[in-house]
């Protein structure tokens, strides 16, 4: 008989992606240029190569420096399909130099089998555009083309997944005044299950730094004494907003992370500034310092601010 | 009337423009109970909102005790959906910053002085075939 497979745990079961993405930091050869040697990777995933992208463009901070990438011959075409390049130039001023392309070396030995599903990663310039929620729209129906094609496979409500990403892509483009990255895949699980895992990025610092510079006047004297849950504690409270507009209710987080616990999903929120991810919390009992606390891991490094979330869905 | 929301405005998300779009394929004299099967729709409060209050606009006078369900396939919690489906609508005249409890006891009071009944049903709340769960709110809610 086989064994059901249980829920994911968030944490600490992305401390295997986090650790492959680290040693991938690239090492600097000059000032200006940063070379990034890939060609040991022998496998990607959109969601994975989101993160580097994000940790890249992020980490980097300066709109003038270079890449220089060294790929192998077997992931060479994975990079391709999923457009890494393009979203790294995306940021202004970027220059990204294609060192395998110049080789032209053949491509083989190229073994994905694993890999249901591979979205090429979307990039999303919030900070340019003119109507940031025509775009997240736009960005909404091309994924839900992709995702509903899947539920033929699949028994799962897309729509769930849509949902939780609408809302995950409209506070970021509320609230970061920054460019956003998004990668989805499928990969066989079992046999009977396969795991949908998504990356969801912005170039923004992250909720507590946006909640501490967007405090309401009654808070402000508070300032200085600020702590981590109670920017949590504001950013997960029914209707705070720290934008509140025609757009802004303040619903966002609350409905992110309960919507992900009623999907299945299990959800990490890394936050850039404050180096640590936050999971597996709901809105269902009050917040309390210990309560954030016992949610919010510090990891030490500046990663960016990423919502990675991991499900597991049955073949039909 | 048993409406099914994506087969008028498409399982796209639904937004204003959607629905203004959409909203001339869309019944526009309701004579008896109605049902607004939302599944499958990827939700907006304002676009909830406008679908809710057209359907109240549009009862016609001979319908004294007006009944809405409306059908919905994600099990959120309750104050979720209350915000969905009506933070925008008139029934909560424009009172967005309200708490769960006084967002539900505004929707009920209006509800009852409309003599008015909203059902929403929770289809299949788990993947796996979990039970129905529903809401009742206005003149048939048991007090």
């Amino acid at each position: 008989m086989t064994k059901k497979p249980t829920q994911l745990k968030p944490w600490p079961n992305q401390t295997a992606m986090l650790s492959s993405v680290t040693p991938l930091f690239p090492r600097h050869t000059d000032a200006r240029t940063f070379h990034l040697d890939l060609s040991q990777v022998s496998e990607m995933t959109s969601s994975g190569l989101t993160v580097l992208a994000i940790r890249l463009l992020k980490g980097l901070g300066s709109k003038d420096m270079n890449y220089r990438i060294s790929y192998n011959a077997s992931n060479y075409r994975k990079f391709k399909e999923l457009c890494f390049l393009e979203c790294l130039s995306n940021g202004e001023a970027r220059q990204v130099e294609d060192l395998f392309s110049l080789k032209e070396h053949p491509i083989s030995n190229y073994n994905d089998s694993h890999i249901i599903f591979s979205r090429p990663i979307s990039y999303l310039g919030f900070s340019k555009s003119l109507n940031s929620r025509l775009l997240v729209r736009e960005f909404l129906s091309d994924l839900g083309d992709d995702l509903r094609e899947l539920e033929g496979q699949f028994l799962l409500k897309m729509h769930k997944i849509l949902m939780i990403l609408n809302e995950i892509a409209k506070n970021s483009a509320d609230h970061s005044n920054a460019d956003a990255l998004f990668g989805l895949d499928i990969c066989h699980y079992s046999q009977t299950h396969a795991k949908l895992c998504f990356t969801f990025g912005d170039l923004g610092p992250g909720i507590k730094s946006h909640i501490e510079q967007n405090l309401p006047v009654e808070e402000i004297t508070r300032k200085a004494h600020f702590d981590l849950s109670q920017a949590y504690r504001l950013a997960l409270k029914d209707g705070y907003s720290s934008r509140s507009t025609i757009n802004n209710r303040g619903f966002g987080l609350p409905i992110i992370v309960d919507g992900a616990t009623e999907a299945g999903i299990s959800l990490n929120v890394f936050d850039a500034s404050s180096m640590g991810t936050l999971s597996g919390i709901s809105t269902d009992q009050p917040f309390s310092h210990a309560r954030v606390r016992k949610h919010f891991r510090n990891i030490g490094q500046r990663i960016g601010f990423l919502y990675i979330g991991e499900l597991l869905i049955s073949f039909k | 009337m048993n409406l099914r929301i994506s087969e008028f405005f498409g399982t796209d998300i639904l937004h204003e423009e959607t629905i203004t779009r959409g909203i001339a394929g869309f019944p526009h004299s309701f004579n008896d109970d109605v049902t607004l099967d939302f599944s499958n729709c990827t939700l907006e409060y304002d676009a909830t909102g406008m679908i809710i209050d057209h359907v109240f606009n549009n009862f016609e006078e001979a319908v004294e005790t007006p009944r809405v369900k409306i059908i919905y396939d994600i099990n959120y919690p309750e104050k979720h959906l209350l915000v969905w489906f009506f933070n925008e609508t008139k029934l909560l005249g424009g009172a967005r910053d309200l708490t769960h409890e006084d967002r539900r006891s505004l929707l009920d009071k209006t509800l009852k002085e409309k003599q008015a009944t909203i059902e929403i049903e929770i289809t299949n709340s788990t993947d796996d075939g979990g039970k129905n769960i529903a809401y009742v709110y206005g003149i048939e809610k048991n007090s």
